[in-house]
């Protein structure tokens, strides 16, 4: 008699009919088809090829078609099921379950029927109940649960009249395999397993439509089995389960989320419903969530959003004062009224509103000059310098500023409106330079050179003398005589824009 | 020169040229460097088979390693020589394949597997139970369910 180690050895040199001849000579060279060793032959028989068959045939439109199949019929496919399942249990990588899929059903698969190869499991539009997948089982438990699965089987088969002797004789292999197992794994029946880590090559569950589906659930199979992709996802603002496509419509509608989006930074899932991602309006980038929304802006006006990057030529103005955006590409914004630029200095804008009410804003008393300027570009930009010795460079720090602020009146004049603008300069002996408005020159001057004719002399030599010489002059000389006192003391003068200093905005 | 012993005390030399056909032989003269005074025993195999073995060997010696078959593999012994030798009762053929097992010899391995495959090819399950002297231990509906199960596996 052939000695049965050589056997397995002499079967890989013939092919999938005559092995299957061989299968029928005796009980050991049936067991021995199935050896590990002829795996690499069983391959040549597309079993992945025999299972789409069989799933194109009894899913196609699965909902419909359950109710139509006859209990026989049923019974039939699982019997081609459990028959492709058992040869090819080495290289089925995808694999679909019909319609009526339940617990029972999972003894096919799992048991010494372990698809150790499967990527891909299908439970789409079963009536499978999740829980099965979620539930710990002890080693003793699973056994027995697979007993209690075999031996119903079982009888249903002696039903239909069929002898169980085959089935024991086909088991026996596999008898000795759990035996073997049994050892092995007596020390760690202790430790829990769930059904799914009978799967260790597993990559896809899909199951979307099955019964009692839940956030917990699917979280919990999210945790525990991390390299497990789902076609299920959460909505992490309202913790709504959503199928991954739209396009396979299934009977049990979970919920009326049509769309789950992920956030491209984070990764984390929301529908539509309860918080829409954040696309910029310009370039149109990936989906973000509002919390990943760093770098960005939202108009206000006509709520469009739009990307750091899409910002930077400023397209969405802010209003310095009220905090109003717009961004002037929309209907709405434009209707409503775009924002303005309120100082001709810096790039700050206001609003409609805050330009009318804001007394920030210092306006150009030129004549029909509408030009402003905020009082913040009034006090950086200003110094004392202004009160020169030297016309040349008072003129040109004037031009620098972009405008002129009278010393007297303290009235703003604008580039454009430089007409208005004098710059006094002082007498031969007092050789100094001030900026004047022209409404304010004339009369400024005229009682400057009064005072100066009148106090002059006192000045150079007698303090005490001039002071008596001025305390019957008006409060407004007492002004000018303080400023030309101070020019002419300590080459100050007090600074006309110390008024403007209350303009708090801090940029 | 390497000694090799036999399970019946039979003590054959042959060269290390020819005893590195064998994967288990290589190993133990690698690992033993005194194996021309220090026989390797080699309790699986018997005189006879070893003189077949040593035979085949010596005669393949020279052949170029080959490389791993890609593609369906195929029963049919091409070489001659290797028909004739392989021309041996069943008995022996089941030893040779044995003792080929044992000394890791894989192309001796493969032969005698082809040789027993071309006596399978062909054959009727009923002569193979003859062929073999294998007895009938399926009871006729075990056998009907068997069948409907390769059936399907053929048809589809």
């Amino acid at each position: 008699m052939i000695p049965q180690v050589i056997l397995p050895f002499v079967f890989q040199q013939l092919n999938d009919k005559e092995l299957l001849k061989c299968s029928l000579v005796c009980k050991l060279w049936y067991t021995l088809t199935f050896d590990p060793l002829l795996s690499q032959k069983w391959k040549k028989v597309n079993f992945q090829e025999k299972v789409k068959k069989l799933t194109d045939r009894y899913t196609k439109d699965s909902i419909s078609v359950i109710s139509r199949l006859k209990n026989e019929e049923k019974m039939d496919w699982e019997t081609i099921y459990k028959i492709v399942l058992k040869r090819g249990k080495n290289q089925i990588q995808y694999l679909k379950i019909w319609s009526c899929f339940n617990k029972q059903c999972f003894s096919m698969i799992i048991n010494s029927n372990s698809l150790n190869n499967l990527i891909t499991l299908d439970l789409r539009g079963t009536n499978f109940d999740i829980s099965i997948l979620c539930e710990t089982y002890k080693y003793d438990d699973v056994k027995k649960i697979t007993y209690n699965i075999e031996k119903n089987d079982k009888a249903t088969e002696e039903k239909e009249t069929t002898n169980d002797n085959v089935k024991r004789a086909i088991n026996e292999s596999s008898k000795n395999k759990e035996n073997q197992e049994d050892y092995t794994l007596e020390k760690s029946s202790e430790y829990t397993y769930c059904i799914l880590d009978y799967f260790s090559h597993l990559k896809y569950l899909f199951f979307y439509g099955c019964k009692n589906i839940s956030v917990e659930r699917i979280e919990k199979i999210n945790k525990q089995w991390k390299d497990i992709q789902l076609d299920m996802k959460i909505c992490h603002e309202c913790n709504k389960i959503s199928k991954i496509c739209s396009d396979k419509k299934l009977k049990f509608d979970v919920t009326d989320i049509e769309k789950l989006s992920h956030c491209k930074i984070c990764k984390k899932e929301y529908c539509d419903q309860c918080l829409p991602l954040w696309t910029c309006e310009s370039c149109g980038g990936d989906p973000t969530c509002r919390d990943c929304r760093a770098h960005g802006l939202n108009c206000t006006t006509c709520n469009c959003d739009y990307c750091y990057t899409c910002n930077q030529p400023k397209k969405v103005l802010q209003c310095r004062y009220c905090n109003s955006m717009s961004c002037g590409q929309s209907t709405i914004c434009q209707n409503l009224g775009y924002l303005y630029k309120a100082c001709d200095k810096c790039d700050y804008y206001v609003c409609n509103k805050c330009k009318d009410d804001n007394e920030n804003l210092v306006v150009c008393s030129g004549k029909n000059c509408t030009k402003s300027y905020c009082k913040t570009c009034i006090n950086e930009t200003h110094n004392n310098s202004l009160i020169s010795f030297d016309k040349v460079e008072v003129e040109k720090r004037v031009r620098e500023n972009n405008f002129a602020l009278c010393s007297y009146c303290n009235n703003l004049y604008c580039n454009m409106c430089i007409d208005n603008i004098s710059f006094y300069i002082g007498n031969k002996d007092l050789h100094y330079c001030i900026v004047l408005c022209k409404k304010c020159e004339t009369y400024y001057k005229n009682q400057l050179i009064n005072i100066f004719r009148t106090s002059q002399p006192n000045i150079s030599n007698n303090n005490e003398r001039n002071r008596d010489s001025i305390t019957h002059t008006s409060s407004y000389a007492d002004n000018l005589i303080n400023m030309s006192s101070n020019i002419l003391t300590n080459n100050t003068l007090l600074s006309p824009v110390d008024i403007y200093s209350f303009d708090q905005y801090i940029r | 020169m390497v000694k090799l012993t036999s399970s019946d005390g039979q003590e054959f030399t042959i060269s290390k040229e020819v005893a590195y056909q064998s994967v288990l032989l290589k190993n133990m003269i690698e690992d033993v460097l005194d194996s021309e005074e220090n026989p390797i025993p080699l309790p699986n195999v018997s005189g006879p088979i070893l003189v077949k073995v040593i035979e085949y060997a010596t005669h393949h010696k020279d052949d170029p390693v080959k490389p791993p078959v890609e593609g369906p593999r195929t029963s049919e012994i091409v070489d001659e020589w290797d028909k004739e030798f392989m021309n041996i009762d069943q008995g022996s053929l089941y030893e040779l394949i044995l003792a080929a097992n044992y000394l890791d010899i894989k192309d001796l391995l493969d032969l005698g597997c082809k040789t027993v495959a071309n006596m399978i090819k062909g054959k009727k399950v009923e002569e193979l139970r003859k062929l073999f002297n294998i007895q009938n231990d399926f009871t006729p509906e075990e056998e009907e369910q068997i069948k409907k199960e390769n059936a399907w596996c053929e048809e589809h």
